[in-house]
């Protein structure tokens, strides 16, 4: 028997489209055809941008091309700062923590980390002026990496250095999360591949790419190890990235946004909406990077049981 | 036991593809790479082993083909005019300089010899007492040789003592993975042993079961004699921790038998008889048992004897013998066992009746076992800093003494120890 086909919404699909969870079940067929969400498809690529404040590094001019490094140079403090609360997650900026303050670590520095603690920040010293001290007050400061400039100076020290220091702060919340809940060891490999490849404004094809699988292999895997759809993880590390951007006091919503690759506020919005319920201030009023890998915890139970 | 040159970095393949070393979670946190050496050891040594650390963490992890041009030219000969003048310890010159030349010419260095050298870094921090610089440079030997499984169990296990769960796991679990198709057997049942121990560390008893359970059968099928013993006397010790007497006194046997007489471990296992006679009331001869184990046991094992006697002494009323026992347990810094020994130094004095000390020691029971994530040790803390309370409003002077003479279900035991006593001569 054949009945008539309406194409009114139904109410269950209205459902889905405010409820995140049941959304995931609507978005996985498109993942083996192959199309973006226009959500994703709005988004820029950001590259992989080195801000530098130090007069003496000059093998940054140097680093692998094919890296698609961009490298920027600031004569003073201030400049960095501006040009740091625009900037997308992967970015690095490389400075001389003693920068116009003779032998004693700069307070700018120790003010930017304070705005900015989602950035991720590289002292370079040719010897500390003050010895250990200085660098255990880097490190409490939050400054990811130290260099000695005498030793690594090289353009090859410097791209291997920069590799690791990364996106570390949505790396670190990942793996708290992934020890908190026993995630297999394949779901930690699969989310950190995936806050390198989201950093730089990967898709979920980039990510297949990036652990040498076929996207059907990628699917396959992320269900065995308890992950949703590799769309949807996607869309959970790209808001986790804006999470960590926006809990920095430094930023405005629209700079986060933009600096995550969405086209701004609104498209944040709505990209989140995907995940959570949370509007962008709100997610800031609560500490945006935990509430967001709170609820990420939440889904990855559900997924798993 | 040396690292085998010709294992060095390659060795056989695993049949199950190996997770990448990336995937092993990072003790640094939020902190610089290394901070830990520097919080740990102060002034130029602790910055000349920072260097060393960066500088080999750096070598390692770049991939093979890309190790030339690592670090600026001449940056080795002033590495060991640093090691020179900083005046390290002698333990340290000769791996500190191996480690420098590491810096002239990182393309031609064996994997093995730079494992070898941290190895001996770390064998010096460990004798030091700086534990956090030992694991940072163990890790560093497990990642110069990735198909090692000694180097990855000797980090699991380092971790472990560390209270790091999670690193510790990683590198249990890359141990057994390693070992199996080496046919390694001896690493493959001390790493199950090792995720046994941890697991009842952390107060998660049927996986801790569970992996004891694999580590004993391994061990017998393959003839390890001395692993099994250690299997056994785990698994003795879990029971007798989960209040199951009956089966934990077959493992005591069994264990005995296992390590057959002289073993070095034989010692230890005789302090966990007395405990578990401490846990069925066999007061006076559990005390006499451990003033004849602390001139024997390694230091590190002294905090469980410290608080097995301060337990009995209190049950008894032996006031001079719980006294001493906790002034000696106070000396020790936080460690492996310590929250166990404070908490046993709380049952000690609720004996007494004395019930302020009794919550003092379980408070700082609680506060060691909370910084370790040992949850058993907590949850028996917080049950002491409550019992100790109710009973002081409920009742007011001393509590009974316990049983003097052991029952006669452990006089098996007891007939077992002689033996191994008499043989042992």
């Amino acid at each position: 028997m054949t009945g008539p086909v309406h194409h009114r919404v139904v109410p269950a699909e209205r459902g889905a489209r405010r409820d995140p969870a049941r959304a995931v079940s609507r978005a996985a067929p498109a993942e083996a055809g192959g199309r973006c969400s226009p959500i994703l498809r709005a988004m820029r690529a950001p590259r992989r941008i080195l801000l530098v404040l130090h007069p003496a590094v000059h093998a940054v001019e140097r680093l692998p091309a094919r890296q698609g490094w961009l490298v920027r140079r600031f004569a003073c403090w201030a400049t960095l700062r501006g040009a740091l609360a625009d900037a997308p997650p992967a970015t690095i900026a490389l400075v001389d923590p003693y920068h116009d303050s003779g032998d004693r670590l700069a307070p700018e520095l120790h003010e930017l980390l304070r705005h900015f603690p989602s950035a991720t920040v590289v002292a370079a010293v040719d010897e500390p002026a003050a010895g250990p001290a200085d660098l255990r007050t880097l490190s409490i400061w939050g400054v990811a990496d130290v260099l000695p400039l005498a030793e690594e100076h090289t353009a090859n020290a410097l791209h291997q250095r920069f590799a690791r220091v990364r996106v570390r702060e949505v790396c670190l919340q990942l793996e708290e999360l992934s020890a908190g809940l026993s995630l297999p060891v394949r779901a930690r490999q699969i989310l950190r591949a995936a806050a390198e490849v989201t950093a730089v404004g990967g898709l979920s094809r980039d990510l297949a790419r990036s652990m040498a699988v076929q996207r059907n292999t990628l699917t396959r895997w992320c269900a065995r190890a308890g992950l949703p759809a590799p769309r949807r993880l996607m869309l959970w590390i790209r808001a986790l990235h804006a999470a960590a951007l926006l809990d920095d006091p430094g930023r405005t919503v629209e700079s986060a946004a933009r600096a995550c690759g969405y086209s701004g506020a609104d498209a944040l919005r709505r990209g989140l909406r995907l995940v959570v319920h949370w509007t962008p201030s709100e997610l800031r009023t609560r500490g945006a990077l935990r509430t967001l890998a709170a609820e990420f915890g939440q889904e990855l139970r559900g997924t798993d049981g | 036991m040396q690292i085998s040159k010709s294992d060095g970095g390659a060795g056989p393949q695993p049949r199950r593809a190996l997770p990448p070393l990336s995937v092993i979670p990072t003790t640094e946190g939020r902190g610089i790479p290394g901070a830990l050496v520097l919080d740990e050891i102060e002034g130029e040594l602790g910055y000349l082993l920072w260097l060393t650390l960066r500088s080999v963490l750096l070598w390692v992890e770049a991939p093979v083909t890309a190790r030339t041009d690592l670090f600026v030219e001449n940056s080795g000969d002033k590495r060991l005019a640093r090691v020179n003048a900083a005046g390290v310890p002698d333990e340290l010159a000769s791996p500190l300089s191996r480690l420098a030349r590491l810096l002239e010419v990182p393309a031609q260095a064996e994997p093995y010899e730079v494992a070898r050298a941290c190895e001996r870094v770390a064998d010096w921090a460990v004798a030091e007492r700086h534990a956090r610089t030992a694991l940072e440079f163990v890790q560093a030997a497990a990642r110069c040789c990735p198909a090692e499984p000694r180097l990855s169990l000797a980090a699991g296990r380092m971790a472990r003592e560390l209270a790091l769960y999670p690193i510790a796991q990683a590198w249990l679990y890359r141990t057994i993975l390693l070992a199996r198709p080496q046919e390694d057997w001896v690493h493959y049942a001390r790493a199950y042993l090792s995720l046994g121990a941890l697991m009842r560390q952390r107060g998660a008893y049927p996986a801790a079961r569970r992996f004891l359970l694999r580590a004993c059968r391994h061990a017998e099928r393959h003839g390890l004699r001395e692993v099994w013993g250690m299997a056994l006397h785990d698994l003795f010790v879990l029971e007798t921790e989960a209040g199951r007497e009956e089966p934990a006194e077959q493992y005591a046997i069994a264990a005995f038998e296992a390590y057959g007489p002289g073993h070095p471990l034989l010692v230890n296992l005789t302090y966990d008889v007395g405990f578990f006679w401490l846990l069925r009331g066999v007061f006076g001869p559990a005390l006499a048992l451990f003033e004849a184990l602390l001139p024997r046991v390694e230091p590190r094992f002294r905090p469980h004897i410290y608080g097995g006697m301060a337990r009995a002494a209190g049950a008894i009323q032996d006031v001079p013998a719980f006294t001493s026992a906790r002034a000696a347990l106070a000396a020790v810094p936080a460690g492996v066992g310590v929250a166990e020994a404070w908490n046993d130094v709380g049952h000690g004095a609720l004996s007494l009746g004395r019930w302020r000390d009794a919550y003092n020691a379980a408070s700082r029971a609680l506060a060691l076992a909370s910084a370790r994530g040992e949850a058993r040790q907590c949850h028996v803390a917080e049950s002491l800093i409550d019992c100790s309370a109710r009973t002081q409003r409920a009742c007011g002077d001393a509590a009974t003494p316990g049983r003097q003479r052991p029952p006669a279900d452990t006089a098996r035991i007891l007939r077992q120890l002689q033996t191994v006593r008499a043989a042992s001569g």
